[in-house]
């Protein structure tokens, strides 16, 4: 596909009737004329979101179409196929369409990020001791992937000291997804997997799904490994920079508003 | 729960809630979509219906060609698949003129009481009736209503209204509750005693009659299929909502 003929295509597709149809940013025309100044170029961005979100979501629509998924959002589609095999294909549709936007959602340009606000920066240094070795953590994660994949700061339903839920990493590869253990596809297939790391995976896909449905990792912040997200800017060889200039481009008020206020701060 | 005890099953159920909520219509945007349920809460009202609506609905088709009421007949477009198919636009005269009358009964102050057949449609028959304030019998309509009314002792709070809802008087026991001025049935099979003793006290009735039905037991019968609960529902809602036309004209 020529990247020049970007523009028509993208204005092909939203004339398009789907069920699915491409989710607002909140500076979306600004995004397609300039892509998101310090982190994407104008045909990066359009690569990594327009194109390709359009892509996941129309083949998501003709999948769906005719069955009781038709009108459901993606996450709901996740949670209720996540474990039936005979839906992977939507499943794997669903799940990268949530990822990429809940990726997506969370930049900024770079000029006008602010700092961390103090309850997002308290969280993490409970968790990692200090913002910087949460960013090393993340970029080590992501440097060390051979594939596709995201990687995740999740919210776990545990306690540390002070009455807040605890945070971690988690690296999905393909298109897994936070919300079920046995599909988070967090083992690295690319390398040889030791009898331990097999039989723990098998558990996984044993153990029910969580008490009601109920998903209790929670995700807060994301990074799109796949290599449509930055192979058009960056480059294969470059995905430092492409890292360091996604982490110079998050929203951190974005983020604080998707960790869990706590119970107090929730009317009855 | 406190520092040291983990999350309650609420809190995490709270969590998850909150999170979905803000975030679960994440990865596209689904334009939105008709909803039988919005029906209920806003009712199309008889002057908006369309024949498009009664079809979407499924009003008009009939029960089988075996079981057929000859004075049905002049209600009948056709035959197909081995039903008979109610003309809409019968249908949708005969709807208007019932909304009419209820309209003007709740406009002059009577007093209309939906009765409900089906516990399919009881919610919303029980809705529909809501919108005026009317009575509705969802359960069973008990022989006797109108014919050997009696206080029973469930019955709490009847009063006498003015025509400005104000409360005049409470009844006592001997005093007789007021007659309804329309009774709106669903299903005419179901309710023969009911339709019965309407007669025998000269209160009109409305009511859904099928290719089955006999069209005579009702004053204003509306020709139209009584086993969809979505046309029950269109018609419901297209009744209480003159209904309550009626009673805010009335009360204005």
């Amino acid at each position: 596909m020529l990247r020049h003929s970007l523009g028509r295509i993208a204005v092909h597709r939203y004339a398009r009737r789907q069920i699915h149809q491409l989710p607002t940013l909140k500076r979306i025309d600004e995004y397609r004329n300039s892509g998101i100044p310090g982190l994407y170029s104008p045909t990066g961005f359009g690569a990594a979101w327009t194109e390709y979100q359009t892509y996941l979501l129309d083949r998501l629509s003709e999948l769906t179409a005719g069955t009781d998924f038709e009108d459901k959002s993606p996450l709901d589609i996740v949670l209720k196929t996540s474990r039936t095999p005979e839906h992977s294909v939507i499943f794997n549709y669903a799940s990268l369409a949530f990822n990429n936007h809940f990726y997506i959602s969370a930049l900024n340009p770079a000029k006008e990020v602010r700092g961390i606000p103090p309850t997002v920066e308290e969280r993490i240094v409970r968790s990692f001791q200090t913002v910087e070795a949460l960013k090393e953590l993340m970029f080590q994660r992501a440097l060390g992937m051979f594939g596709n994949g995201f990687v995740w700061l999740v919210e776990l339903p545990e306690k540390v000291d002070v009455g807040r839920p605890q945070l971690a990493v988690v690296n999905t590869y393909n298109a897994g997804t936070v919300f079920d253990e046995a599909r988070r596809q967090q083992l690295d297939l690319t390398g040889t997997i030791s009898s331990e790391q097999a039989e723990a995976a098998m558990d996984l896909v044993k153990r029910p799904p969580g008490a009601l449905g109920r998903a209790d990792v929670l995700p807060i912040l994301a990074v799109n490994m796949w290599q449509y997200a930055f192979l058009q800017d960056y480059g294969p060889a470059k995905k430092r920079d492409y890292l360091e200039n996604w982490w110079n481009s998050i929203d951190w008020d974005v983020v604080g508003q998707r960790l869990f206020p706590g119970p107090d701060l929730i009317a009855h | 729960s406190s520092r040291d005890e983990p999350f309650t099953e609420y809190e995490l159920n709270a969590r998850t809630n909150r999170f979905l909520e803000l975030f679960g219509g994440m990865g596209s945007s689904i334009p939105e979509r008709f909803s039988y349920k919005s029906q209920n809460t806003d009712p199309i009202s008889p002057g908006q219906i369309t024949i498009s609506h009664l079809l979407a609905a499924g009003a008009h088709l009939g029960n089988n060609t075996e079981i057929f009421k000859k004075s049905m007949q002049p209600f009948i477009r056709g035959e197909r698949a081995g039903l008979y198919i109610i003309d809409l636009e019968k249908t949708l005269t005969h709807l208007r003129r019932a909304a009419g009358v209820v309209r003007d009964v709740a406009q002059a102050g009577g007093l209309i009481v939906f009765v409900n057949s089906d516990e399919l449609t009881r919610p919303h028959v029980a809705k529909a009736a809501s919108l005026s304030r009317s009575p509705v019998i969802s359960d069973r309509w008990i022989p006797g209503t109108l014919t050997n009314p009696r206080v029973f002792e469930g019955m709490q709070n009847v009063v006498k209204l003015s025509m400005s809802d104000n409360v005049l008087s409470t009844l006592s026991s001997t005093e007789h509750p007021a007659k309804p001025d329309v009774v709106i049935f669903f299903n005419t099979i179901n309710n023969k005693t009911a339709l019965r003793e309407c007669a025998s006290m000269n209160v009109p009735t409305i009511g859904i009659v099928d290719t089955d039905c006999e069209p005579g037991l009702v004053s204003y019968p509306i020709p139209a299929n009584d086993d969809s609960v979505r046309a029950i529902q269109l018609i419901a809602g297209a009744l209480g909502k003159a209904a309550q036309e009626g009673v805010e004209q009335r009360l204005s």
